[in-house]
């Protein structure tokens, strides 16, 4: 491509060149905003050589610089310098404008494609080296034929690409294949015109033939944000669909759980319910069938056996609804039930029961061990005591609520280690008390008898209380 | 004497209530029937003072008989034959409109002696049911401060309304427990008998027992305001 002689041109050949080199400006501008979008965005490295947007940008920076002298009337750099440079940037501009072909057509793969890559950059080098022989030393040869290299090789890469892309569905390469074929026309169409001018002014068809380049980066562009809008629309469907699976597994999930949770829950209560029937109803009952079949109970005895067991299914059910560590509630609930049996056996009730919180630590399997332990200790009063007065005491001591069932009745012998002694019921306290964390002492002598039960009581509620006394 | 109907559908246990009455010359048996649809027709055809009903009855609940019983003869009480004498059970019967409960395995004179004391002005109360009256009367008061805002703003809306407000609606579902009930709820929650209570308070027995029994009757007064509210509110009954 030699450089244009400086001669006087019609006055819309500068109009239209400014137009031109606008509009490629305005393109490349474009192309370099979204390759700087795409580096920053998708981490790509800057100086990757394949990416269409670059290759297009600088195309078209090339070529605007290319056409500079066509509007200017005095370049930024002497004559000789600027023509130089003029040819060195419309070379760039079809070396860019070839790589912006091989990638659109998706050839960078190809080992050819890395051999233009190369064979383009050791020509411009050399044409380079032309152009500082030439105005150095006056020696044109190497820039002549650094030229005409770089010429043969966009030529031959044209021909290539044409016959290749002739074969392909996609349609941008056929209309890439059709602007290269216009600009191969305008160039050889000004070879001949120039040889036929004869000295006079031949505007060359080249540099407006060149702008379809523009317009093909453009609408190469456009499609390109298309389809990345169609993409992202679709990835966004696939993912809110994939959002939506997720939280419907999510949602099963916990719906799962929440059944065995609740599974769960229903078997523990219904193996504390086997329980209570073991220990309490059933327990009754049997003695009371053992009294039938035998022959030594009397009438009485097995209709209070009976009486027990209905007693022992009544705790059973008050036990569901009792509040978890409500002990005071729990107390008055046996004495309302207990109330005829008390009064059966002519017993002075002291009642002396505070309004204590409740503990909630004592589970419902907790409150139901503190029921039969005090129904235990009720029951020895009316069987074995002889007493007349009860004293029933639940206040709070401290970091402790300590109930105290307290009667005059005979008394009895506490054995060192209740765990272990001949009394059931005094063994069945003991284990009882341990089963849920509390302390038990049992007095007794001719005249007294003090069955006592410490709880702890939460720690938060002792520092509360403790605060308020301070305050 | 009085007249008392039984509704129980077990034989032997209505043979057993039956003689429970006979043992007493204050208490006539007027009836003895074991279904709702016989007790229904029954208390179309005869009057009665107490009615003694199971609850749960082969054709429907003994529900439904107390508050027929009720419609028909409003001078009538109510008591429910109870197994256990659990909260729900009792709290719904009393709900309904029923003065109390007896235990299905009282003792023959326990049976007379209850009707009688009802009669009398006392009705039977647990620990455990004082301490859901409490919160039930805790609820209501919340809700009904809330309600009665509700409704004051409709009933300003709703000033120039031919039809006027209801002042009964409101004033009931306004009313809390006094501090004297509040205090007898408490105390008989704490396991403190009626004897303890009345002395405690410098009262008789026969007044602590009067607490609960109009307690009791808030109860079934609330109940059924508060199903007139919420019908008239949905639009099931005309304003």
């Amino acid at each position: 491509m030699a450089a244009w002689p400086i001669q006087e041109a019609p006055a819309w050949h500068a109009t239209a060149a400014l137009a031109v080199v606008c509009f490629s400006l305005f393109v490349g501008g474009l192309a370099a905003a979204l390759w700087w979008t795409d580096v920053r965005l998708n981490g790509q490295p800057w100086w990757r050589w394949d990416n269409l947007y670059l290759c297009a940008a600088l195309s078209q920076f090339c070529w605007s610089l290319g056409q500079v002298d066509a509007i200017l009337a005095h370049p930024w750099l002497p004559g000789p310098w600027w023509a130089g440079v003029s040819s060195l940037a419309r070379t760039l501009w079809g070396t860019f404008l070839g790589l912006f072909c091989l990638v659109l057509a998706g050839w960078t793969h190809k080992p050819l494609a890395r051999r233009y890559w190369w064979c383009t950059w050791v020509l411009l080098g050399w044409c380079v080296l032309g152009n500082v022989a030439l105005y150095a030393w006056d020696t044109p040869v190497l820039l002549q034929i650094g030229y005409g290299a770089f010429v043969a090789a966009f030529l031959v890469s044209c021909w290539y690409f044409v016959i290749r892309a002739q074969h392909t569905p996609l349609l941008f390469q056929r209309l890439a294949l059709g602007v290269v074929g216009i600009n191969l026309l305008a160039g050889l169409l000004d070879v001949v015109l120039v040889r036929m001018a004869d000295g006079h002014t031949h505007t060359p068809l080249l540099p407006f033939a060149s702008t379809l380049f523009g317009l093909l980066i453009l609408v190469v562009m456009v499609r390109e944000f298309q389809l990345a809008q169609a993409q992202t629309r679709a990835l966004n469907t696939t993912l809110a669909e994939r959002v939506a699976e997720k939280e419907q597994a999510l949602a099963e999930s916990y719906q799962r759980l929440e059944r065995l949770a609740r599974e769960q829950e229903r078997t523990a209560e219904r193996s504390r319910i086997l329980r209570d029937m073991h220990d309490g109803v059933g327990a009754h009952l049997s003695a009371a069938m053992r009294q039938v079949q035998s022959d030594r109970a009397s009438k009485e005895d097995i209709l209070r056996s009976l009486r027990e067991s209905m007693e022992q299914l009544k705790l059973s059910i008050d036990a569901l609804h009792l509040q978890p560590g409500d002990v005071a509630t729990l107390l008055a609930n046996l004495r309302y039930r207990l109330a005829p049996r008390f009064a059966d056996a002519d017993l002075q009730i002291v009642w002396d029961v505070d309004p204590v919180p409740p503990l909630p630590y004592l589970d419902d399997a907790a409150m139901r061990h503190v029921q039969f332990m005090v129904y235990e200790a009720f029951s020895n009063v009316f069987q074995h005591a002889h007493a007349h007065q009860l004293h029933i005491s639940l206040r709070s001591d401290g970091p402790e609520v300590v109930l105290r069932i307290t009667d005059d009745g005979c008394g009895f012998e506490v054995p060192p280690d209740l765990r272990i002694g001949r009394s059931k019921g005094l063994r069945s306290l003991a284990e009882r008390a341990q089963a849920i964390g509390a302390a038990l002492q049992i007095k007794s002598r001719s005249g007294y008898t003090c069955i006592e039960l410490r709880l702890q009581r939460p720690a938060w509620e002792r520092r509360n209380q403790a605060r308020a006394v301070a305050g | 004497m009085t007249r008392v109907l039984i509704v129980e559908d077990d034989p032997q246990t209505r043979e057993f209530f039956e003689q429970s009455l006979a043992r007493s010359s204050e208490l006539l048996l007027a009836g003895s029937v074991g279904t709702v649809h016989d007790a229904l027709h029954w208390l179309t055809t005869h009057t009665l003072d107490v009615l003694l009903t199971d609850l749960g009855l082969p054709d429907g609940s003994g529900l439904s008989v107390i508050r027929r019983a009720r419609e028909l003869h409003p001078g009538c009480e109510a008591l429910v034959i109870s197994m256990f004498g659990d909260e729900d059970n009792v709290l719904a019967s009393i709900e309904a409109g029923a003065l109390g409960y007896i235990h299905k395995d009282s003792a023959m004179d326990d049976v007379a002696r209850t009707i009688l004391d009802m009669r009398a002005g006392a009705s039977p109360i647990s620990p455990m049911i004082a301490r859901r009256l409490l919160m039930r009367f805790q609820t209501d008061t919340r809700a009904a401060r809330d309600t009665s805002t509700l409704f004051e703003s409709r009933t300003e809306a709703r000033a120039d309304s031919p039809m006027g407000v209801r002042s009964d609606v409101d004033s009931d579902l306004t009313s809390p427990l006094t501090p004297r009930e509040q205090e007898v709820l408490v105390m008989i929650s704490r396991g403190y008998t009626y004897a303890e209570i009345a002395r405690l308070q410098s009262v008789t027995v026969h007044t602590v027992q009067s607490h609960i029994k109009r307690l009791y009757h808030k109860l079934s007064v609330n109940s059924k305001t508060e199903a007139v509210f919420e019908a008239t509110r949905l639009g099931l009954l005309a304003r």
